[in-house]
C-alpha cells in the first residue's frame, strides 16, 4: 500500500482534516459497541446477510442506531450459565 | 468524549460516517474482531480512504464475484442453493463430489479460496487471478536451460508456478498472468494484477498490485525539471545582499523582520535587531526612535538608566516571546517565494529540457509573477494557504522542523508549476495541467509529500525531496534485504543483455531505481540533489505514460 494511503488513504479529493475527523468519529462510535462488538466496518447488504448467517445479532445498537453483530449464541450461552 | 454528545448527535454522527461507504457499502455496522477476521478471508478488507474503517464491499455474492473472475474450468458449482456447500480446492478447482460437501464451515471453504489464488481483487471482482497454468517437465527443463536462475523452470526467475499452474512472485503474492506480464522480467513479476504495469492496479482503481495502489504521487506531472543556481546571477545577488544586509537577518530588504529599503538612506537599515526592538518599545511609549538623540536630550542618572534598560529588556523579552509565537517555524519553511527569485536559476535535466512549459529560454521566465496577473495571484495565494493549513495539521514535532519550500505558480502558457527545494540546494519544478483537475492533482501531490514527511520524519524539503517521496512510495513494504537481493539479481540479469538493447536499458533503469531507494534509506547525500528528484519523478511520469499507452492499446 502506498505510504500516503496508509496514513490518509488514496487520493479522493477529501481533505486531510475531514479524513482525520472521520477517523476520530469512527473510533468514538466504535466505543459504543456492546457484547464484544469493538469495531466498526463499512458493509454491503451481502456482508450484512453473511454476518447474520454466522450468528450475528443483527439488532440495532441503541446508542448509535447502527446494526450490530455480536455473537448472539455466545451471549445467550453466557446468560444461561453455560 | 462521547459523554459530550446527545444520543441524537451520536446517531447523526454514525449516519454521516455510514454515508461515506463506497462500492456498495451502504451500512456502518458494529462487529467483533473475530467477525472481522472471518470477513477478511472473504471480502476486500481494504480501508475506506475517508473514514479509515475497514470495508467489505461487494454487491453480489462471493460466488458470483469469484465466478466472474475465473475461467470456466475454475468456476464454483452453484447448483446447490447454499454456496457454502460446494468447495474449492487449493488449485481453484471445485469439489462437488468431495466428502466435504455439505460441510457448512465457512472458514474452511473461504480459506481454501484464498489459497487457490483468490486475491482480494479477485474476490472483489476487480480482477481475475490466473497463473501460468500447468507446465510439463519438458517445458520446465527448457526454461531452466535458458536461464539457470529460473529454478522451477516456469519462464521467470522471479516467479514460482506450482504443479496446478498457480503462480506466485518473489514476494509471495499470487499473480494474475496475462500477456502483459508474461515475461521473465522482474518488473513484470511485480505486476500482480497483470494490467501491464507494476505501478497501476486494475487501471488505477484501488487494487492489489505489489507496489502502488491507486494513483501514485506525481503520476499526473506533465513535466519535471531541475533549477540550479546560475553561478553568476545567484552568487552576484547573494554578494549584493550580503553587502547590504547590515543586520545579518538574511535579507538586505529587512531589518529584524521589518521591511526596510537599504537604498533609501534610512538609518534603520544599519541597526541590529536588538536596536530595532528598543526602537519599537520607545515608539509604543511615545518616545523617539533615535537612540542617540533621545539619550543626549534626556537628563538621567545612572540608576534611572539602569531601570529603564531593565524594563526595556523585560519588554523586549516579552516582545520576543510574542514574535516567537507567531514566527511560525522560524521561517525555515516557505510557501510564498517571490517568483523573481527563480530568475537566478537555470533549468537543467528532467523530462522537459526546454519543451512544453519551458518556452523561449532556459531560465524559468514562464512563471507568472504575482503582480502580473490577478488569476495567477489568486491561485498562488489559495495554494499557499492550502499548503500552510496542511502543514499546520502535521504533528508539532514535524512542522517545527520543516525546512525548505513548496511554491505554486501559474505558468505563462496556463499550466501549474509546483516548485520544491531550497535556495542553496536548488529547486525542482513539476508542471501540472492548468485546469481544476490539474490543480487538484498538484495539491494532492503536495498532501502526499506532507504525508510522507509525517510518516518518515524527513523534514528537509530540499531539491531531492520530491525524488525521496516518489522513491519511498514505490518501495513501500520492501525491506533492505529485498532491495539488495533485487539489486544483485538485476545486476546478474543485466549481464545477459547486449549493451544498449531495450532489455538492457530497462534493466538499467530499474537498477538505478533500486539504487536510489537504497540511497534514500541510507541517508546518502545523493538523495538530496535535484538530479535525484528529476530522475525519480521522471520515472513515475514515464511509467504512467507506459501504463496509459497500454490501457489505450487494450481498449
Amino acid at each position: 500500500m502506498a505510504f500516503s494511503a496508509e496514513i490518509f488513504g488514496p487520493n479522493t479529493g477529501t481533505s486531510i482534516a475531514k479524513r482525520k475527523q472521520a477517523q476520530a468519529m469512527g473510533k468514538q462510535i466504535a466505543e459504543q459497541g456492546r457484547q464484544g462488538d469493538s469495531m466498526m466496518i463499512h458493509a454491503s447488504p451481502f456482508t450484512i446477510k453473511l454476518l447474520q448467517d454466522i450468528g450475528g445479532a443483527g439488532s440495532f445498537n441503541p446508542k448509535t442506531g447502527m446494526l450490530e453483530f455480536y455473537n448472539i449464541d455466545g451471549v445467550m450461552k453466557k446468560k444461561l450459565g453455560y | 468524549m462521547s459523554n459530550d454528545l446527545s444520543p441524537a448527535q451520536m446517531k447523526a454522527m454514525a449516519q454521516s460516517l455510514s454515508d461515506m461507504g463506497r462500492r456498495g457499502d451502504t451500512q456502518l455496522v458494529h462487529v467483533t474482531p473475530q467477525e472481522v477476521e472471518l470477513l477478511k478471508k472473504i471480502g476486500s478488507g481494504t480501508r475506506n480512504p475517508d473514514t479509515g474503517l475497514l470495508e467489505f464491499y461487494g454487491g453480489s455474492s462471493w460466488v458470483e464475484q469469484w465466478n466472474k473472475s475465473v475461467d470456466d474450468n475454475h468456476k464454483i458449482n452453484t447448483s446447490n442453493s447454499n454456496p457454502n456447500i460446494s468447495g474449492v480446492n487449493t488449485d481453484g478447482t471445485t469439489y462437488n463430489t468431495d466428502t466435504n460437501k455439505g460441510d457448512d464451515d465457512f472458514t474452511n471453504n473461504y480459506s481454501s479460496i484464498n489459497m487457490a489464488g483468490g486475491s482480494e481483487a479477485a474476490i472483489g471482482g476487480e480482477a481475475g487471478v490466473s497463473g501460468r497454468g500447468p507446465l510439463t517437465e519438458e517445458e520446465r527443463a527448457a526454461n531452466r536451460a535458458s536461464n539457470p536462475f529460473d529454478l522451477d523452470g516456469d519462464g521467470s526467475m522471479w516467479t514460482r508456478t506450482d504443479e496446478f499452474g498457480a503462480t506466485t512472485n518473489w514476494l509471495g503474492q499470487q499473480m494474475n498472468i496475462t500477456n502483459e506480464n508474461n515475461s521473465g522480467y522482474v518488473w513484470n513479476s511485480m505486476d500482480v494484477d497483470g494490467d501491464g504495469s507494476m505501478f497501476t492496479a486494475n487501471n488505477n482503481s484501488y487494487g492489489t498490485n505489489s507496489l502502488v495502489q491507486g494513483k501514485s504521487t506525481f503520476s499526473t506531472v506533465a513535466n519535471i525539471a531541475a533549477l540550479v543556481a546560475n553561478p553568476i546571477a545567484y552568487l552576484g545577488a547573494k554578494a549584493v545582499n550580503n553587502y547590504f544586509d547590515k543586520d545579518g537577518d538574511g535579507s538586505m530588504f529587512t531589518s529584524g523582520g521589518v521591511f526596510n529599503n537599504p537604498f533609501s538612506g534610512g538609518t534603520s537599515g544599519t541597526k541590529s535587531i536588538a536596536e530595532l526592538k528598543q526602537d519599537e518599545l520607545r515608539r509604543t511609549r511615545g518616545g523617539s526612535s533615535n537612540t542617540t538623540s533621545n539619550t543626549s536630550s534626556s537628563s538621567t542618572n545612572s540608576s534611572e538608566t539602569t531601570t529603564s534598560e531593565t524594563e526595556a529588556t523585560d519588554e523586549a523579552a516579552t516582545y520576543s516571546d510574542v514574535v516567537g509565537t507567531f514566527n511560525f517555524n522560524n521561517n525555515k519553511f516557505s510557501t510564498r517565494a517571490d517568483g523573481r527569485t527563480f530568475l537566478e536559476y537555470n533549468y537543467t535535466g528532467g523530462v522537459a529540457d526546454v519543451t512544453g512549459s519551458y518556452t523561449d529560454t532556459i531560465k524559468p521566465f514562464q512563471i507568472v509573477h504575482s503582480m502580473e496577473d490577478a488569476r495567477s495571484f489568486a491561485f498562488s495565494e489559495q495554494a499557499a494557504n492550502a499548503i500552510d493549513i496542511m502543514v499546520s495539521q502535521l504533528p508539532t514535532e514535524i512542522n517545527e522542523k520543516i525546512e525548505g519550500g513548496i511554491h505554486t505558480y501559474m505558468t505563462k502558457d496556463g499550466n501549474i508549476a509546483v516548485i520544491v527545494g531550497t535556495p542553496d540546494g536548488g529547486y525542482v519544478e513539476a508542471t501540472y495541467a492548468g485546469s481544476e483537475d490539474g490543480a487538484k492533482d498538484a495539491m494532492n501531490d503536495v498532501a502526499n509529500m506532507l504525508a510522507y514527511m509525517e510518516a518518515s520524519g524527513d523534514t528537509k524539503v530540499d531539491g531531492g525531496f520530491m525524488g525521496r517521496v516518489a522513491s519511498a512510495e514505490r518501495f513501500m513494504g520492501y525491506s533492505m534485504d529485498d532491495l539488495n537481493s533485487a539489486l544483485s539479481a538485476i545486476l546478474s540479469e543485466i549481464k545477459n543483455y547486449d549493451a544498449d538493447s531495450a532489455s538492457y536499458l530497462m534493466a538499467m533503469e530499474r537498477k538505478e531505481e533500486i539504487e536510489r531507494e537504497i540511497a534514500r534509506r541510507t541517508g546518502s547525500v545523493t538523495a538530496t540533489s535535484v538530479d535525484y528528484s528529476t530522475a525519480g519523478v521522471a520515472t513515475v511520469i514515464s511509467d504512467t505514460a507506459k501504463a496509459n499507452l497500454t490501457g489505450t492499446t487494450n481498449t
